[in-house]
């Protein structure tokens, strides 16, 4: 296992700082730094990227976990009536789903060996729970689905919703209460959302103005290195 | 229960409906042994101070280790999983711990 294997991200508004704390030995030290607004913060399955939720600008970003200079940024708003000070996306995790095939993470490790948190076994009937998302602030864990592959999504303490904030090969047509598919990689922010009212059942629209996915400059984090953004 | 929360879940190793510990923001953990509506009342294990917010759990040595961040407190400490109360002094002081998570990141679907 890794060096970091065991350790804790902590997210500390107070310091627009993410620590890198091994509880075991109690060693903390920077792991970001300049980051305000920091709330929700979640791994990708292959523990490639820690992503983070910003409230303050109502923005996703990530960290590649082994070059953390580059920034992976995206912006999420999908209210354009919301201010960004009262916009909330904080709570922030990785949905799991049926995948076969075991992958390593970032540094050789077999993903399966960690024996973390179960996923959910019985698929739709979590659903209705969401874990009380309503008005929440706590890291969300998509319900096991066979139908869903991987997405990251964020709890939305005002709307009450569970809102993706990206995914791949996803082919369901529920997550809380609007859905969206990644037709192409991150970098074209391209998604098809569906209103479960049947508003946009018919077909599919790049999310306008109202509810865009647009590359987020790392500039305004990373001492004016600029961000690639990128798929994982 | 307040208006925000739940702050954090953990889930409790050994039994399959993934029985999972709770917290929320009105200063009590509770224990959720089922996925039934409607468990709050009487399943508060513990009221720690310090505005406790989230939950990470480590595997190691054979055992789940949760922890819990509280941000008014400005540390980071352990939870004994059965009664909820703090194990030891604060495993770090970080100025207003908000959120956990434990690397590497959440398994892969088995």
């Amino acid at each position: 296992m890794t060096a970091r294997s065991g350790h804790i991200f902590v997210s500390s508004p107070t310091d627009s700082k993410i620590y890198d704390l091994n509880p075991f030995t109690g060693a903390v030290i920077d792991f970001a730094t300049g980051l305000s607004g920091l709330d929700g913060m979640a791994f990708s399955p292959d523990g490639s990227i820690l992503y983070f939720v910003d409230v303050w600008r109502a923005s996703c970003a990530g960290i590649p976990f082994l070059h953390r200079p580059r920034l992976i940024g995206f912006y999420v708003s999908d209210d354009i009536g919301w201010d960004r000070w009262t916009c909330d996306r904080s709570g922030f995790s990785y949905g799991l789903s049926l995948r076969k095939r075991q992958r390593r993470n970032v540094l050789g490790d077999r993903a399966s060996r960690w024996t973390g948190p179960p996923a959910f076994h019985d698929g739709h009937r979590h659903r209705r729970q969401s874990w009380g998302l309503h008005r929440n602030r706590s890291n969300c864990l998509l319900p096991w689905s066979k139908r869903v592959s991987i997405a990251l999504v964020y709890a939305d303490q005002f709307a009450g919703e569970i809102m993706p904030a990206k995914r791949r090969l996803f082919r369901t047509t529920y997550v809380g209460y609007r859905t969206a598919t990644v037709l192409r990689n991150l970098h074209e922010y391209e998604l098809q959302w569906r209103e479960p009212q049947g508003v946009e059942a018919a077909g599919r629209y790049w999310i306008p103005e109202s509810g865009h996915l647009t590359c987020w400059p790392s500039d305004q984090l990373w001492n004016g290195r600029r961000s690639r953004v990128r798929s994982v | 229960m307040s208006s925000i929360g739940p702050l954090g879940v953990a889930f409790l190793p050994g039994n399959g409906d993934g029985s999972r510990a709770r917290f929320d923001n009105d200063g009590s953990i509770y224990r959720l042994p089922t996925h039934a509506n409607g468990q709050v009342t009487g399943a508060s294990l513990s009221s720690p101070a310090g505005s406790p917010r989230a939950f990470a759990q480590v595997f190691s040595g054979g055992v789940y280790h949760f922890y819990l961040a509280r941000a008014s407190a400005n540390n980071v400490v352990e939870i004994n999983p059965t009664t909820g109360g703090i194990v030891g002094p604060p495993v770090a002081t970080i100025n207003g711990a908000l959120q956990l998570v434990p690397f590497p990141g959440p398994p892969l679907a088995p």
